[in-house]
This record gives structure tokens, sequence and C-alpha cells, in this order.
């Protein structure tokens, strides 16, 4: 392939499969401007080893593969790390990303759109505590504040939230229980 | 999962703190870790999506492989551990180009001011045959463009979430906007399931109904003017003349200098005085200099209010006079769809 082709089909793989890549980095990564950085090095990488690639098989798990080995990287870099983010957690997260990807839909944004559905199928309480959460930005302590309850009781309510809205999930298919 | 494994995933996802201790035992089962944690990632993600920095990310990756000549093979030693910040390396090559494009548009408006003989044509008086355009019978149909986006969709405290969720379902970019003076227009959006939505007033009522639903009409004329871009900051462009003369007290207006004496099209800018006036933060008119006829609009810096655009673009398709009743409902569906009428607004 000439270089200027491999450019250009590296550029399509690149626009397919920025969305995922995004959202696979601030699964694993809190602070957005290292998503930001990640994601641009992870895809330099991908670009350079692109020989390396077979691109008879989905680039997805291959380019989540590179992601995956930067953010231990990154973590290993900054001596502090959750204690759960090893690579048999990475195995999983990329069962569920290759899961999610597999749905039906053009896009990203249509093979998740079922969350917002999820969201809304919420009780109440433990809507309002993942909107503050999210889609608000509100730290824990100030979510406390805001649903009157206290700051542990607050974790354990995303907690408990986040685990129904997993369990809407794998229910509409989006999630699988592979990794169980 | 147990109460000793979640909370270690707890006080990393919700209270920013995590083990220093790399001893500590992993977690065993992994599966409500991994949802808890993917969940997160696509809560995260949905609530920061931002179409625009989407588009910056790819662009800014192109742009190093661009700058390193484009060859995959070049760097291909480089190691990953040893490998420079991309982003840091494209943003100080960002400022240098930014440092650049400043300075060639600067020379730009020297050149400008210079040679270029100022316009007889001042701002006021070209508002003021804008709104006279606006304020005529004339058909036109406008394009909208979603050049950016906030992305990020909030749910208004005022909307139920199946109200919501059915408003999240519409899509702005790539509608159209008939408009044919005071108080008639017909706005066109499809809905991200290929169906398609309709709202429009003729002059004395207002209506809206998707492709499979009742018609609801109001002789509220602004009933139905949500999702069409700036309604929600009183720039609705349905309604031209009346919205237009908004800009007369609330926004500094300034005819750009031309550039191409030859175009008959000018352009206004305007810049809101102040963040007590609703409405975005500035805008562009490109206008014909002779009958003040819209061609494109920018709408910039649209309050982030429900989320959505934050940038759009009006372009003129056509301008022909439309069919008898276009812009009345019934001229859009069959007869036998249902009405459904709504009394005015409190």
């Amino acid at each position: 392939m000439s270089n200027q082709k491999a450019q250009l089909a590296f550029e399509i793989l690149a626009r397919e499969n920025s969305r995922m890549l995004t959202a696979y980095l601030r699964t694993l990564v809190d602070n957005e401007s290292v998503v930001d950085d990640l994601f641009q090095e992870s895809m330099l990488v991908a670009w350079r080893r692109l020989d390396e690639c077979d691109l008879s098989r989905p680039f997805g798990p291959w380019l989540r593969g590179i992601a995956g080995r930067l953010v231990l990287a990154h973590y290993r870099k900054r001596k502090t790390s959750p204690v759960f983010m090893n690579e048999a957690l990475l195995t999983h997260v990329d069962q569920q990303f290759e899961s999610i990807s597999m749905r039906p839909g053009d896009t990203w944004d249509e093979k998740v759109l079922a969350i917002r559905e999820c969201i809304a199928g919420l009780s109440a309480s433990h809507r309002a505590a993942i909107e503050g959460r999210y889609f608000d930005e509100l730290k824990t302590s100030a979510l406390a504040e805001r649903l009157d309850i206290s700051f542990e009781a607050c974790k354990k309510r995303l907690v408990r939230a986040r685990g129904l809205l997993a369990e809407c999930l794998a229910r509409k298919g989006i999630l699988t229980e592979a990794g169980t | 999962m147990t109460r000793n494994e979640h909370e270690p995933m707890s006080d990393w996802l919700d209270a920013g703190e995590f083990s220093e201790d790399s001893t500590d035992k992993p977690a065993t089962d992994h599966s409500p870790l991994t949802k808890q944690l993917v969940v997160h990632g696509l809560l995260r993600d949905a609530a920061r999506h931002e179409d625009a920095a989407e588009k910056k990310r790819i662009e800014r990756l192109l742009a190093e492989i661009e700058r390193q000549g484009g060859s995959n093979n070049a760097r291909s030693d480089a190691t990953v551990s040893g490998s420079k910040s991309a982003a840091g390396t494209q943003r100080r090559g960002s400022r240098i180009f930014a440092i650049a494009g400043s300075l060639g548009v600067a020379a730009c408006l020297l050149i400008a001011f210079v040679v270029l003989r100022p316009s007889t044509l001042s701002a006021a008086e070209a508002l003021e045959r804008i709104i006279q355009s606006a304020a005529q019978s004339v058909d036109r149909a406008y394009e909208i463009h979603v050049l950016e986006d906030y992305g990020q969709r909030r749910k208004p405290e005022n909307l139920s979430e199946q109200q919501w969720l059915a408003e999240s379902n519409e899509n702005v970019d790539g509608a159209t906007l008939y408009v044919g003076g005071i108080d008639r227009h017909v706005f066109v959006r499809s809905l991200n399931d290929g169906r398609q939505r309709m709202s429009g007033c003729d002059g004395n009522e207002s209506w809206a109904f998707r492709d499979d639903g009742p018609v609801r009409v109001s002789d509220d004329l602004t009933r139905f003017r949500g999702k069409i871009p700036g309604q929600q900051q009183s720039i609705a462009f349905t309604d031209l003349y009346s919205q237009l003369t908004l800009l007369r007290d609330g926004y500094d207006v300034e005819l750009s200098e031309d550039t191409d004496r030859q175009s008959q099209i000018r352009r206004l800018v305007g810049h809101r005085k102040s963040r007590d006036v609703r409405g975005p933060k500035s805008l562009e008119l490109h206008f014909d200099r002779d009958d003040g006829t819209i061609h494109r609009m920018i709408l910039e810096g649209l309050p982030r209010g429900h989320g959505g655009p934050k940038t759009v673009e009006l372009m003129l398709v056509f301008q022909k006079p439309a069919e008898e009743g276009f812009y009345s409902h019934d001229f859009h569906h069959d007869d036998d769809r249902k009405i459904k009428s709504e009394g005015s607004q409190p």
C-alpha cells in the first residue's frame, strides 16, 4: 500500500473509531486532558504500527489494546494506580466494548443510545444521583448536599444506580455477561 | 460484589481517591467492577461528548501525522513510554500557526483599510434595509447547519423524562426553515429514528405534528417554536421582522469592510451588548446590499440552556413564491389527520 493510500485508510479508521476510543479512555482515566493526550498517543502509535495490524480483522480491539497499554503506562508513571487497574480488568472492559461495537447502528452514539432510556427508567432518587454526578458534573460532596444525604450514602447510591444501569444495559444486550 | 470489593472502585470513581499501595489484593471477580467502570465511562462520555471537540481531536491527529511527513515508518522505532506527548507538540505547533495566522490577518486588515474605500452604507442603514426586506411577504427557504454543538444535553426541569427523550430525538442539523414574512413560517426537521417533525405558523395559528401523530394547533403563535435555533434566546428567526428589530437595541452592529467591491453580498456583524441581552453572543448576516435579503446567517455562542447547538448557520437555498396555503398545517398532511387544539399559554 502506498503511503498516501495508507494515510487515507488510516484516516477512515481513525474517524470510525474515534468516538469508541474516547469513550474507552474516559472509562479508564478520569482527567480529560489525560484522555486527550492518550487519545493522540494511541492513534499515533497505531499509525506508526499500521503495518503490524491485520486489516482483515476489526481495527477497534487492536486500537484498544494499544490504548490500554498506554493507560497502564500512564498509571505506572504516576506511581499511583487504582488497585483494580490491571491487564485482567482491561481484558474484561475490552470485551464489553467489543459487545457494544457489535450492536446495530452506524455510529457509536447509536449503539449506546439505550443508556438514555435506562436512565429514564431509574427511580427518581437514583436518576437524580446519576444526573447530578455526570450531567451536572457535581462532585460527590456537592451531590450529597443537593440530595440531602451523607457522603457515604451518596457513594452507595451512585454504586447502586450504576449497577441498575448495568442490569438495564445487559437486558438490552448492550453489555455482556462475558468475563463474569 | 462484596462491600470490600466495590469500595476501592467507588473511592476512585466518586471520591477521586485511589490506593497508592499496589500490594492491595486485586479483586478476583471482575464482572461487577467491569460493569461499574464501563457504565461510568459511558455516562462520562454521554455527558462530556462534544462533536466539535471530537472533530478537533481528529484534526490535531491528522495534522500531527502530516507534520511527521505522513510516513508511518518514519518513527516506527519510537517506544510508547519514550514518545513525546503528541498533544503537547501539537499545542506548540498550533501556537506557531496561530501567531502566523494572526499576522496574516493583521496584514490583510491593514491592506483593506489602506487600499479599499470605506463603505458608503452605514451599519444602521444596512440593518434597516435587512429589516424592511424581512417584513415583505417574500417566501424564502433556509437550510440549517449545526457548525458547533455543545453535545452535552441536560434535561430541563420543566420537561418530563419522556418529553426530554422525545426532544433529544430531534435533529436540527439539515433542517429546513421556510419563512414568508411576518408570522409565517414552516420548520421541517428529521428525527433520529427517521421520522419527520414539522411545525409552523400561518399568521393566525401555530401548529406542530410528527409523521404519525396528531396535529396540535394553538392560537399562541409562539407555541411550537421549540428546537428552532435561537428560539430560547428570543432571536427566533422564524419571524425575521420582529426578531431582527431586537438587534437595534441589544447588539452592537457593524458593517464589515468590503473585501470585494464587486460582490453584491455584504456582511453585518453583531455582538451582544451585555449578558442581560438574551440571545447568541454574536451573529453574522450576509445580505444583499440592494434589497437586504439575508443569504446566510451565523448565530454563534447560543446560550447553553438545554445543550444542543452552539453555533448554527442558516443558508438561503431558494427564494420563490410558495403555493397557496403552504404555511397552514393542512397543506402538509392528509385530511383525516386528528387535530388537537391547545389554548393560549398562560
